[in-house]
């Protein structure tokens, strides 16, 4: 008999599956069974069996269970993290809240230590420095520039902007950079973005997609409030360079820049950084000191990324010392907060 | 009717006790889960066919929950796991559909 292969003689493994599921062993047992004279099937009460039953049950509930359990764990992993996270913050918040009241404490003390004797020309010195180094809230009129990413992120990529990562929208930390820099060449005299206000210590870069200053990081739209001479500040900002850089993100990227000024802002107080000079090397001493006034004797975060300062992004929005807080032939208009 | 009484014994006993699974049977508990029940539907399909037979079941049970565990094992130490996780699924997946359908067929007589 020569019968014709079959079509799909050469898939024999799917045909094995699909055409026997079976154990073949069972057929193979019956046909046993059959040949001694017994009923080809055997009763399914055996201990076995039901031995097997149970074990069969058992393994689909603890697998069913485990599998769920899983998430559950990852979930409250998550929770308990995010908890962490919340309570740290709270924390830091009431050590903020903490320094504000102890700095608001000192001041209160310098006052009174230095009104009676006669040296208010030194409270107004240090109260014009304290402007000047973002240690106290200052309010007065200014400038309220607002950035915004474009309404449409996800432009082309023939956009050298695009190849770097980012959308063609995006503001990026430059454009904050040549901003804030471009507000304090209009004689800004205190700056703060997003509630961030900036020191000389302060730093806008990257850190991935967010935009970070001092380390914090900010959400759009991004409200830079520059506090100074209105008009003329606006004046010298529109005639700057800074000024067709902006105009040229609004044409080309369509990214919203909105500049008004506004009769009062208010600039929050940042943390007084610590302050470090150098000293000269006493003559017997072999090891350079650097000496630190306050009792912290540990280098701020800040310094120590200004000092390696190994990226091109982190340009520090350091005000000119020309242009700087306080220009010269006109009163300061930022006026501090008495804590 | 005693296994499937059986089946569900163990069931109510599994969510009783809720053991914990140690971590590193973890991986080959699902793929064990379904070679077991692919020897529990090809046993209720021969039981239907009226050529049951324990012995066969047992082994069939046995050497399916081995061998699948086997294969993740060996996937596992290959680094390829979760493929071979897939092959044992659809294979084993298929072969519960047709024994599921020749229940059918035997049940319902469609």
């Amino acid at each position: 008999m020569t019968a014709t292969p079959r079509p799909d003689a050469s898939m024999s493994l799917i045909t094995e599956l699909m055409e026997r599921p079976l154990e073949p062993s069972y057929a193979a047992a019956a046909d046993r069974r059959v040949d001694v004279g017994l009923p080809p099937a055997t009763s399914t009460r055996s201990v076995t069996v039901v031995v097997i039953a149970v074990l069969v049950g058992f393994a689909v509930a603890v697998a069913a269970l485990s599998l769920r359990s899983t998430s559950s764990v990852v979930g409250r992993a998550r929770a308990q993290l995010i908890g962490q996270i919340n309570g740290r913050q709270g924390v830091g918040d009431q050590l903020s809240v903490r320094i504000q009241a102890l700095e608001t404490e000192i001041a209160a003390i310098r006052a009174s230590a230095l009104a009676p004797s006669g040296q208010s020309a030194l409270l107004a010195e240090l109260k014009r420095l304290q402007v000047a180094a973002g240690s106290v809230a200052v309010t007065g009129p200014g400038l309220l520039v607002t950035l915004d990413d474009a309404a449409s992120t996800n432009g082309s990529n023939a956009d050298p902007r695009a190849n770097s990562g980012f959308g063609d929208g995006r503001v990026t930390a430059t454009d904050l950079q040549v901003v804030t820099n471009g507000l304090w060449a209009a004689g800004a005299e205190a700056i703060s973005i997003n509630g961030q206000r900036l020191t000389t210590h302060s730093a806008i870069r990257f850190a991935g997609q967010a935009i970070l200053v001092d380390f914090r990081a900010l959400a759009r739209p991004y409200v830079v409030t520059a506090i100074g001479d209105t008009t003329a500040m606006q004046g010298a900002f529109g005639a700057s360079t800074v000024g067709s850089y902006v105009k040229a993100l609004t044409d080309n990227y369509g990214i919203p820049v909105t500049i008004e000024g506004s009769g009062s802002l208010t600039c929050p107080a940042n943390s007084v950084p610590v302050l470090r000079y150098a000293e000269p090397l006493a003559p017997g001493s072999s090891a350079p000191t650097t000496s630190v006034p306050s009792s912290t004797a540990k280098p701020s975060p800040t310094s120590g990324t200004k000092k390696t300062g190994t990226t091109s992004k982190t340009t520090t929005a350091t005000p000119k010392t020309s242009t700087g807080p306080a220009p010269a032939g006109g009163p300061a208009r930022a006026e501090a907060i008495d804590p | 009717m005693i296994p499937a009484l059986g089946l569900l014994v163990g069931v109510v006993i599994g969510l009783l006790l809720h053991p914990t699974v140690p971590l590193w049977l973890q991986p080959y508990l699902p793929i064990a889960v379904i070679a077991a029940l692919d020897a529990v539907f090809g046993g209720v399909r021969a039981v239907l066919d009226g050529f049951f037979n324990d012995k066969v079941f047992v082994v069939s049970f046995l050497s399916n929950v081995l061998v699948a565990a086997f294969i993740v094992f060996l996937g596992d130490q290959l680094g390829v796991g979760s493929q071979l996780s897939t092959g044992v699924v659809v294979v084993l997946g298929i072969r519960i559909f047709s024994n599921v359908a020749a229940i059918r067929r035997h049940l319902f007589k469609a």
